[in-house]
């Protein structure tokens, strides 16, 4: 589109320039200002203390924090594999690991269903074998959070592995470390940033599930009704409730990127050892 | 998982007619003829834009210029709404209906939020009064048509449940609709009576079919008409659930700007015996 009479300098580019930055700008602020303008802070506060809105966020705190353990204990030596050794199928299980992310979310649990689910490819051999049914289960909320949060883990930290300069790990080798002392002393550090970043996006993501949550687990208030799905059920009824369980969500969000997430972000950025490349 | 439920968002751009309607109330977009100069006017952009608009707004919820029916229909009439927009159809041949097909209280939400709509089936009563409360005009209530709610088991069902009281046992996956929606608040009685611990909760009574037919849940507490719409994938469990738990449907016109004669005409067939016909043999009781 951009023409000799109209370079990128061009007054017209300009502002067209300034309109998307000024749209964009707006799209995040005006929805988010829209939400703090609609209830008096006296009615918010009394609705999130109420129990509908506690035993929610509870039950969010426990399962975004047991699925990013579960994310860390099966995804780290994921990432870990996916970025230094070569093996057939690598790219294959990458974009396995890649799909949740893309995936929309309802899509997933239906799949889960699918395959944990009572009459599913494993669920029913798993049920009657152990009598443990994951769907409408705190541990189905956990396994959905789990299949659409780890790939936020995974992928961080193989990107930072990937990246490491080899050299050092190569030296500590030299100097005779062995490969655990190396892993704690040396790669460890190395791809802090990235692994925090990772297990905050991982957590934040976790807190947020919606769709999979509630098409695996169900939404049962005080066992599988998280924050995000109490603000669903909420919002076809009592306001007040759902605006404030969402400021509850956003305060959190809004915590973790202030506290964690900029500056994480801002190491990453100043170009820290550990990403070279991007 | 909502086999009938086409759109539960209909103002978010989703597509949400029966037909899609091309006509568009927004001007043409017309590329410059004579100008042969590369870099495009702010008023060539901001056409293009009102044209991508209206494509948008044209493909996904047909806003059309003769404004067609729109009925926000609940979800446990989804099985018989295609029945009863192609009567009305039928009868009213220039009355085109779009249907959106979802849970009562989702609904009655947007609606207070100023969807367009001309008309609107809840599956209980109040759901018009709680509109009307929010400041929406609804006229004209009609009852058209009643519904029970019962004990439903997948035919070929996991667990046993071979009468009422066996919902309360112990292993036993139960179901209900979540309260606010209609399904869910005629359940609570029933649920304390009988001692039932559902294990989820749906927002609307499609959801929760779905999740009995596909063997997830072993009962679930939904409408007759869901057993009847079934084709035999349901079944109800035999004995009366106490207290006894009907509803009535009631149509209310709810067009922001009143009612148009159109409106009243589509009412009238709502309301004949060949609506009542569709109605009760899909398995609804009558009015």
């Amino acid at each position: 589109m951009s023409g000799r009479t109209a370079g990128p300098g061009s007054t017209f580019w300009r502002l067209v320039g300034a309109a998307a930055v000024t749209f964009a700008v707006a799209l995040f602020a005006i929805p988010l200002f829209a939400l703090l303008a609609m209830a008096s802070p006296v009615e918010v506060v009394e609705a999130a203390t109420e129990t509908t809105v506690t035993d929610a966020l509870g039950l969010s705190l426990l399962s975004s924090l047991a699925a990013t353990m579960l994310s860390a204990a099966l995804g780290l030596p994921l990432a870990w594999v996916l970025a230094r050794r070569n093996f057939p199928g690598r790219r294959l299980v990458r974009a396995l690991v890649t799909l949740p992310l893309v995936l929309p979310p309802v899509v997933g649990g239906a799949a889960l269903l699918f395959a944990f689910g009572r009459r599913g490819l494993l669920g029913g051999p798993i049920d009657d074998l152990t009598g443990l049914a994951l769907p409408f289960s705190f541990w189905g909320v956990v396994v959905a959070n789990t299949f659409v949060a780890m790939p936020f883990l995974v992928l961080t930290v193989e990107g930072a592995l990937s990246n490491l300069d080899p050299t050092a790990e190569d030296a500590a080798a030299t100097l005779g470390a062995r490969p655990r002392q190396i892993l704690r002393t040396v790669t460890l550090p190395m791809i802090r940033p990235a692994l925090t970043a990772g297990l905050v996006l991982t957590w934040a993501r976790a807190l947020g599930e919606f769709g999979a949550t509630v098409t695996f687990a169900g939404s049962l208030p005080g066992r599988t009704r998280t924050l995000p799905l109490a603000v669903a059920v909420a919002l076809e009824g009592d306001r007040e409730a759902a605006v404030a369980a969402s400021l509850v969500l956003v305060g959190i969000a809004f915590v973790v990127v202030v506290t964690v997430g900029v500056p994480v972000a801002n190491r990453l950025r100043d170009g820290s050892p550990t990403h070279r490349s991007s | 998982m909502n086999g009938s439920i086409r759109c539960t968002r209909p103002h978010r751009g989703a597509s949400c007619g029966r037909r899609r309607r091309e006509h568009c109330p927004c001007p043409p977009f017309r590329a410059s003829r004579c100008s042969r100069s590369i870099s495009p006017t702010a008023a060539d952009v901001a056409l293009s834009l009102l044209a991508a608009l209206c494509l948008l707004v044209g493909a996904g919820c047909g806003q059309s210029g003769e404004a067609p029916s729109r009925w926000f229909v609940a979800a446990s009439l989804g099985p018989v709404a295609d029945d009863l927009a192609a009567l009305v159809e039928s009868e009213l041949p220039s009355v085109e209906v779009e249907l959106v097909v979802a849970g009562s209280a989702q609904l009655r939400e947007q609606l207070a939020d100023g969807a367009p709509a001309a008309v609107f089936l809840p599956a209980a009563p109040a759901q018009l009064d709680l509109l009307a409360a929010s400041g929406r005009d609804v006229s004209h209530r009609t009852p058209i048509a009643g519904n029970e709610l019962v004990l439903a088991v997948a035919t070929d069902g996991l667990a046993a449940v071979d009468e009422v009281s066996d919902a309360a046992a112990a292993g036993v996956l139960v179901g209900v609709c979540t309260l606010g929606v209609p399904c869910g608040d005629l359940a609570r009685p029933t649920l304390s009576t009988l001692g039932i611990s559902p294990v989820t909760e749906t927002s609307s009574v499609r959801q929760l079919v779905a999740l009995i037919e596909t063997g997830e849940l072993d009962a679930g507490l939904v409408y007759a008409s869901d057993v009847a719409a079934s084709e035999g994938r349901l079944e109800r469990v035999p004995g009366d659930l106490a207290p006894p738990v009907e509803t009535t449907y009631e149509v209310g016109l709810v067009r922001a700007a009143g009612p148009s004669p159109q409106d009243l005409d589509v009412l009238d067939v709502l309301a004949s015996v060949d609506a009542r016909s569709i109605l009760t043999d899909a398995g609804f009781a009558p009015s």
